[in-house]
């Protein structure tokens, strides 16, 4: 078997290096970059200072940092010392939990910073933040490797932290903080202290919010539109593996600083979305939200939950508030089936026939309900009949077929063939009235 | 009686042919050996060649005492009471620990050689895991039926699941978390397995068996590769504390234990003593006869296949016929549809088979075949690897499939337990087939092909040294392989995607390395071809580069023998919209590829040439078609095309010569140029040798422009990767550029034949008559001059 020679090496590197000459994008050579000699994580940072108090543990070094949020500090429109006011079911109530109620002083709220978004074995945390309810205000811990062999050492003194808490609460944590996290604690052959934790992931509730009004739930949009906090200065998100690793080879920490800033700001963002979000969950009556696509937001989760009368009083509150045109419908529609279900018929019918009347998405569904009600409920098989052949002018089905097949049996020789259609009418008839279908119900 | 047989006497046109209906295995087969004797005994006969495979008795062995008794008795519902020998060998041989390659035939029950060790795992430990790797889906599929049919017989909670590209993704996560048997292929394993290992803990910590199937298939490159991912394999294993063993199986190459150590990098025990049955077996030449002796012209033997693969289905029995390009397959599909009709059944009697049906196609095809549903099957070499289609009673190859392994595993698929079958080797009349036909004991006494791996091909090597740095990080003492990292880690630390730090090289970049690395040439990137007659439906999907020469506008594209005109090819979305035609015609596409040199990395005189390496730009585009009418094959027109250029980076290594160096040789511009394209034909085999590679691997191309007075330009000689990017054999090459001509020499010398042979520069057909001793010429040039170089 051949052995790899230095030869190769050379070959290898020579051809990679025409390559790159050739290449379009003319970015310094690889190999000036990288130094031969390779400086211990200590030395290295000797002639730089990066902010922070160097630990000792039983696995090695790493760095700290603790910084502590004033309770009067406004983030955005939240205050942080409302934070402590958060009463403890809340946050059991929003994770759909049995759990016992935890106070907000047992909550960890996490964020990392990775070497990359690829996933799998090699992308590593190299900053995790934990922030944390205290009296003093909101206090952030941010655990740091200056170098891959403080790893261990980090990832111990976090686990020894969270150990102190019961709640772990993250945004889009679900599928990767924690699932990245468990990866790096699994390759140190160390126990993951995860799963001992309730996980709340906010990032779920805040799309069920949102979704409708923003065009992403990303922390930052949320964070300007919903907490009305503008950042400025800030490190863009794909440019930190990179400050990062540049670090490494260098030992100047200043591009690190803003990283650093970055993850201390996504922790109280994440905190005060905490704050928005589960007095919405817990206390839907009283919800301070003004924009009706986020009250609507709030009325699906509800039906979803089966807290019908929440949602209901939110569908209507809602509509009345100004939704545009194409949640109005799915509103209109959504309320219908909730108040069938909640046998309140004489509305569930109003409302169905106001959707009828126009066109819109859920026109031909509304005559297939309409035709139910008339068939088992009203007994009237003729009306019964008139809205089945309108739902087929608007979605013809087998499903309808054969329910004209079936009433035209049922009525004998009641009714005819070919009787009035709903469908023609509809320019003729005047647009729906927002008031009078927010009002059915009042 | 049925005349068909006989090429004098050719099929009486208008018959309306009889389709017997599927007899079970006799000896009516008999009738038509009788035949090909009968002609076989004519002077100037189309068979000059019968061999007769005598049948063998099973040779049986009782149960080996340590197989848990559940096992025996869940065997013995199945019907599996005793072994056949080669059974038992590998079991002895896999119960002691040892590392096994099994060497037997299709259908000798090999998949039991490796089932029966996982199953008794099983039985005992229910927490035992294995993986099986597969070159194809296809086959991950029908092996996951074969392993549950034993596995639900014993009853216990045993879960295997196939976990490959096409698994939902909600259900991956069940898999990584209960599977025992994970049946998967080694691009999943690459990509999808080894960088998520932590998700696959349990599956690692109880890791006892690595089955690779089709051992065959891992040659040249890909080989390469797997024996990389197989080095990470092992790496991962060991950091969950376990040691998998190796079973292999292989078809018949030449070097299965030396292929299966080289992949695998452990000590392996070969069992290659079939003792499974077989029933007698007829392999017939058959060389189509000379219908024009001036012009050396023979019939056509796409419609000789047909005629003998008729005779065969007349007589009900089932029959595979292999075709070697997709564009035969098609055409006589369609002749053997028009000539047998349907059953009364209803059921397509004859069907196609190649890559590019849909998955669920194929599957149906297959169970068909398995249950005498369906009497002939046209297919490619996609039906070569071991999918289970049962035996069959012939099998007629039209057109020499190029290596003797590929023959005799085609040949396999014909093989009753107890019964005769036949395999009729149809020639064409291209060069190696018709050198083959005159030298049966080329293939008959011949050894079949060595399949050679390189895997410290350095760019290999590195690409997956780079994974292997993403799994886990990279110890300074640890090896890879054989190898020591430290300089190629420092190099990787240059190039910016490793850093060292705690005694080990961390990965400090944020791509994926495994997705920039494919294991094979192909792209998973597909045309859809949608056939728009009716609606609208998919039909079938074709590979990128296939798709130009078979999909292009105004093409006929053939599916199951069915005519379909391209319409239009949406270049842009990777659709073609075809719609149903009948026209008499089909298309063949012309192709012109063009080598250019970009730069040389190096060079230096050798002999009267000069040698270079470096990188070129190989150019490809389909410029025309012509349209061909079934049956005579008359050209019947052609068209312009302007297709987009294919174009490809990769590395070259090329031996120029100066017009004045041939100027003084006593040949014409024809001869001398043929001289050089067999020269380039013999260095690529030798290169290939010295590379370790298939010789599929190195592309070889010559240039020869000439001036008005019709005398060659300095030409060139271009030996390049046949891969985009090039995967490092050209400066290789060049290093053993002496070693490359002195062996090339050597090879002509040695070859008995008079004016060139496939085994050489190529048959005289392909590079005239004089190619041997111009080629020889050359090389003497080349090598006596640089001999005298190395003394001085």
């Amino acid at each position: 078997m051949r052995r790899i020679t230095q030869g190769d090496i050379d070959q290898l590197r020579r051809r990679i290096n025409v390559a790159a000459e050739r290449a379009i994008d003319n970015r310094e050579p690889a190999g000036d970059a990288a130094p031969r000699e390779r400086p211990s994580a200590s030395s290295r940072h000797g002639e730089f200072h990066l902010e922070g108090k160097e630990r000792q543990g039983s696995l090695g070094r790493f760095l700290m940092q603790e910084h502590m949020v004033p309770n009067d500090r406004m983030h955005g429109n939240i205050r942080v010392g409302d934070l402590q006011l958060i009463p403890g079911n809340w946050l059991t109530n929003i994770s759909d939990s049995e759990a016992q109620p935890i106070g907000p002083r047992h909550w960890a709220f996490l964020d990392t910073e990775t070497t990359g978004l690829a996933g799998g074995t090699g992308t590593c945390a190299f900053l995790v933040g934990v922030g944390t309810i205290e009296t003093d205000g909101f206090r952030v811990r941010l655990f740091f490797m200056r170098d891959y062999d403080e790893e261990s050492a980090m990832l111990d003194a976090l686990s020894e932290c969270l150990n102190h808490y019961d709640a772990l609460i993250t945004y889009n944590g679900k599928s990767y903080d924690v699932p990245l996290l468990e990866t790096r604690y699994r390759l140190k052959r160390q126990a993951s202290p995860m799963g001992r934790l309730l996980h709340v992931d906010l990032l779920h509730p805040a799309r069920r919010i949102w979704s409708e009004r923003m065009s992403n739930c990303r922390m930052g949009t949320l964070e300007s539109e919903v907490l009305g906090f503008e950042r400025h200065d800030d490190v863009a998100g794909a440019l930190i593996p990179h400050r990062y690793f540049n670090f490494l080879r260098t030992g100047n920490p200043a591009g690190l600083r803003p990283v650093f800033s970055h993850n201390i700001l996504d922790l109280v963002s994440l905190a005060c979305l905490g704050a928005v979000l589960m007095p919405a969950f817990a206390e839907p009556g009283e919800t301070a939200f003004r924009h009706a696509e986020d009250m609507l937001g709030l009325a699906r989760w509800m039906r979803k939950n089966g807290d019908r009368e929440d949602a209901l009083h939110l569908y209507r509150k809602a509509i009345r508030a100004g939704l545009p045109p194409r949640c109005v419908f799915a509103s209109i529609w959504e309320s219908a089936c909730l108040e069938g279900q909640a046998g309140n018929r004489g509305i569930q019918v109003r409302l169905l026939r106001e959707l009828s009347r126009v066109a819109n998405p859920y026109r031909a569904s509304a005559f297939e309900q309409l035709a139910k009600h008339y068939e088992h409920k009203e007994k009237d098989l003729q009306t019964a009949l008139e809205m089945t052949r309108s739902a087929q002018i608007h979605a013809p089905s087998k499903d309808l077929d054969h329910r004209e097949r079936r009433l035209l049996r049922k009525a004998g020789g009641e009714a005819t063939p070919g009787v009035t259609r709903h469908a023609g009418t509809e320019s003729r008839e005047p647009a729906l009235s927002r008031a009078a279908v927010a009002d059915t119900a009042s | 009686m049925n005349q068909n047989l006989d090429p004098e006497y050719p099929a009486v046109r208008g018959r309306r042919k009889g389709l017997a209906p599927i007899s079970p295995p006799d000896n009516s087969l008999h009738g038509m050996i009788e035949r090909f004797e009968a002609l076989h005994r004519r002077t100037d006969s189309p068979v000059p060649t019968i061999r007769k495979l005598p049948a063998r008795e099973a040779r049986w062995v009782d149960f080996p005492k340590a197989i848990d008794d559940r096992l025996r008795e869940a065997l013995a519902s199945k019907g599996i009471e005793t072994l056949y020998s080669h059974q038992a060998q590998s079991w002895d041989r896999i119960a002691s620990g040892k590392h096994a390659v099994i060497v037997t035939p299709t259908a000798s029950g090999k998949t039991l050689c490796y089932n029966l060790p996982v199953l008794n795992a099983l039985a005992s430990d229910p927490s035992a895991c294995a993986l099986y790797l597969f070159p194809t889906k296809a086959l991950a599929v029908d092996q996951l039926e074969e392993f549950n049919r034993l596995g639900a017989a014993l009853g216990s909670d045993i879960r295997a699941f196939t976990y490959d590209g096409d698994t939902p993704s909600d259900a991956r996560r069940a898999i990584r978390r209960r599977a025992n048997v994970v049946l998967s292929n080694p691009d999943m394993l690459h990509s999808g397995v080894l960088p998520h290992h932590t998700r696959w803990a349990r599956f690692f910590e109880h890791l006892q068996y690595v089955i690779i199937d089709e051992l065959h298939a891992y040659r040249g490159v890909f080989g390469s590769h797997l024996a990389n991912v197989l080095r990470r394999l092992k790496r991962i294993a060991a950091f969950y504390g376990s040691n998998p063993q190796f079973i292999c199986c292989s078809a018949t190459i030449a070097n299965p234990k030396e292929l299966a150590q080289s992949l695998c990098e452990e000590q392996f025990e070969l069992v290659d003593d079939n003792g499974a049955p077989r029933g007698e077996k007829f392999f017939v030449f058959y060389n189509p006869p000379v219908v024009n002796a001036q012009l050396g012209i023979r019939r056509s033997y796409v419609n000789e296949a047909r005629r003998l693969a008729e005779s065969f289905l007349e007589r009900g029995r089932q029959t595979l016929v292999f075709a070697n390009s997709r564009l035969v397959t098609e055409i006589l599909t369609r002749y053997l549809k028009e000539s047998v009709g349907r059953p009364p059944g209803g059921v397509a009697a004859v069907r196609g088979y190649r890559g590019g049906y849909l998955p669920r196609e194929r599957r149906e095809i297959e169970r068909q075949l398995r249950d005498g549903e369906v009497h002939g099957v046209v297919a490619t070499n996609a039906l070569e690897l071991g999918i289970d289609i049962g035996s069959l009673d012939a099998v007629v190859l039209a057109g020499y499939p190029g290596s003797i392994a590929s023959t005799w595993q085609r040949a396999g698929r014909a093989g009753r337990r107890s019964a005769a079958s036949v395999t009729v080797l149809v020639a064409s009349s291209a060069p190696l087939d018709q050198y083959v036909i005159e030298h049966p004991e080329y293939f008959f006494d011949g050894s079949p092909e060595h399949a050679h791996v390189n895997p410290d091909n350095l760019e290999i090597l590195v690409s997956h040294l780079k994974c292997a740095a993403f799994e886990l990080p990279i110890h300074e003492d640890e090896r890879f392989g054989p190898h020591d990292t430290g300089e190629m880690c420092a190099f990787l630390e240059e190039t910016g995607v490793l850093h060292h730090a705690g005694g080990a090289w961390h990965w400090t970049s944020e791509a994926y390395p495994a997705d920039a690395i494919s294991l094979r040439k192909v792209t998973s990137d597909n045309f859809v071809v949608i056939d728009i007659s009716g609606g609208s439906r998919v039909i079938g999907e074709v590979a990128f580069p296939a798709a130009l020469t078979t999909l292009h506008e105004k093409a006929i594209y053939l599916h199951e023998g069915q005519l379909f005109h391209v319409d239009s090819l949406d270049f842009k979305e990777r659709k073609a919209y075809v719609r149903r035609v009948e026209c008499g015609y089909y298309t063949d596409a012309v192709e012109h590829t063009q080598v250019e040199r970009l730069e040389g990395f190096d060079d230096d005189s050798l002999g009267a040439s000069l040698a270079s390496h470096g990188e070129v730009r190989i150019t490809s585009r389909v410029v025309g078609f012509k349209k061909i009418r079934f049956h005579t094959n008359e050209n019947v027109g052609d068209g312009k095309l302007s297709m987009p250029e294919q174009e490809m980076h990769t590395t070259a290594f090329w031996l120029l010569f100066p017009a004045a160096s041939l100027a003084s040789l006593p040949y014409t511009t024809t001869e001398t140029r043929d001289g050089l394209v067999g020269l380039g034909n013999v260095l690529r085999t030798v290169g290939a040798v010295l590379l370790m590679c298939d010789p599929r691997d190195l592309g070889v191309s010559t240039s020869s422009s000439k001036d008005e007075s019709e005398a060659l330009l300095c030409p060139e000689i271009f030996l390049y990767d046949n891969f985009p990017g090039g995967i490092g054999q050209s400066e290789p090459l060049f290093r053993m550029r002496g070693s490359l001509v002195c062996m090339a020499r050597e090879l002509i010398e040695g070859c008995r034949c008079a004016g060139g042979c496939p085994r050489c520069v190529g048959a005289p057909g392909e590079v005239g008559e004089k190619a041997k001793d111009v080629a020889l010429q050359l090389l003497a040039a080349l090598t006596s001059e640089h001999q005298q170089q190395e003394a001085a």
